[in-house]
């Protein structure tokens, strides 16, 4: 069963369409946020409060896609803000 | 000037003689200084509106003021120690845009855990506040204990609006907060909204109508009491 599980969820985030809360993840907003804080912690990057305030995240995809914006100069190498 | 919380400021934009009577903005948990920024159109022209940062980071976008626990019916069960920390550097923050503006003193005006802040400031330092505006906060127990001797609000102006289903803080402790500020002398002007922890549109909006009203008022008797000299 544990392994039917954890393929269900592998397979869920394989999706980017899939909604963070109702009807799909049902990831509450206290989780955004600790997402958000273990990212800070894993990456050493530190999120600006307007963008992450402000962000529309409806999806798993929008999730990722906003990520990766938001670190853009980590990955190029460039000084972070 | 340095200040102990970080803020957002709108500086006057109908001026009068001497300094530009300021309000102070806090915000509820869980959010930063631009979520009453925002609404800063609202508010009276003649205001400098400052909106301080809570100083607890949650994370990005998310501050308090002090952690809790949600209780069935009593209201949250808060983390006192917090409070006080951050109850004393609001303190500093305050003395700090008095000295600053050369203000005889501010306007407060809370939401949530911001509105409590508020009250809890005005019970340890009135003498910072010319008057106070609360939405869906309370006065705190522990607060109003630790307070010996009764601070006399007497001539301060207070608004209290509170949601009829108020989930977090419910609306017996919005009353108990509206007889505290009466029993201590002050003025209050209280509103119950068919809403419920928030703050609306409509709410501030009467925030903001009750603020010009008591800024009227003290240019009414500041100008009656120069005309009795």
């Amino acid at each position: 069963m544990g392994e039917r599980l954890a393929s269900f969820t592998v397979d869920s985030l394989q999706d980017d369409n899939i909604a963070l809360g109702a009807g799909g993840l049902e990831v509450s907003s206290l989780a955004m946020l600790q997402a958000f804080v273990h990212l800070e912690g894993s990456l050493g990057f530190t999120f600006d409060d307007g963008p992450v305030a402000n962000a529309k995240l409806s999806t798993l995809g929008d999730f990722i896609q906003f990520i990766e914006q938001q670190t853009a100069g980590l990955r190029e190498g460039e000084p972070q803000p | 000037m340095n200040f102990s919380l970080h803020h957002v400021a709108r500086h006057a934009s109908v001026r009068g003689e001497g300094p530009s009577p300021v309000v102070i903005l806090l915000h509820g948990w869980g959010l930063y200084h631009d979520h009453l920024f925002e609404m800063t159109h609202h508010f009276d022209p003649r205001l400098d509106v400052l909106s301080p940062r809570a100083p607890v980071r949650m994370g990005p976008g998310a501050y308090r003021w002090f952690n809790f626990v949600k209780t069935p019916s009593d209201g949250p069960d808060i983390d006192h120690a917090e409070e006080n920390a951050s109850r004393e550097t609001l303190i500093r923050y305050i003395e700090a845009v008095i000295a600053d503006r050369g203000s005889p003193g501010v306007w407060l005006v809370g939401h949530s855990q911001g509105g409590t802040m508020a009250l809890s400031v005005c019970l340890r330092r009135p003498d910072l506040v010319l008057g106070c505006a609360n939405v869906n906060g309370r006065i705190l127990d522990k607060a109003w204990d630790a307070a010996q001797e009764r601070p006399v609000l007497a001539g301060k102006a207070f608004f209290n609006g509170h949601g009829f289903h108020n989930p977090i803080v419910p609306l017996h402790l919005g009353r108990k907060t509206c007889a505290r500020i009466r029993q201590l002398g002050a003025d209050i002007e209280v509103r119950e909204y068919p809403i419920g922890h928030e703050i609306t549109d409509e709410s501030l909006k009467d925030v903001a109508v009750w603020l010009s009203t008591q800024l009227d008022h003290r240019i009414e008797n500041t100008t009656t009491a120069t005309a009795e000299c």
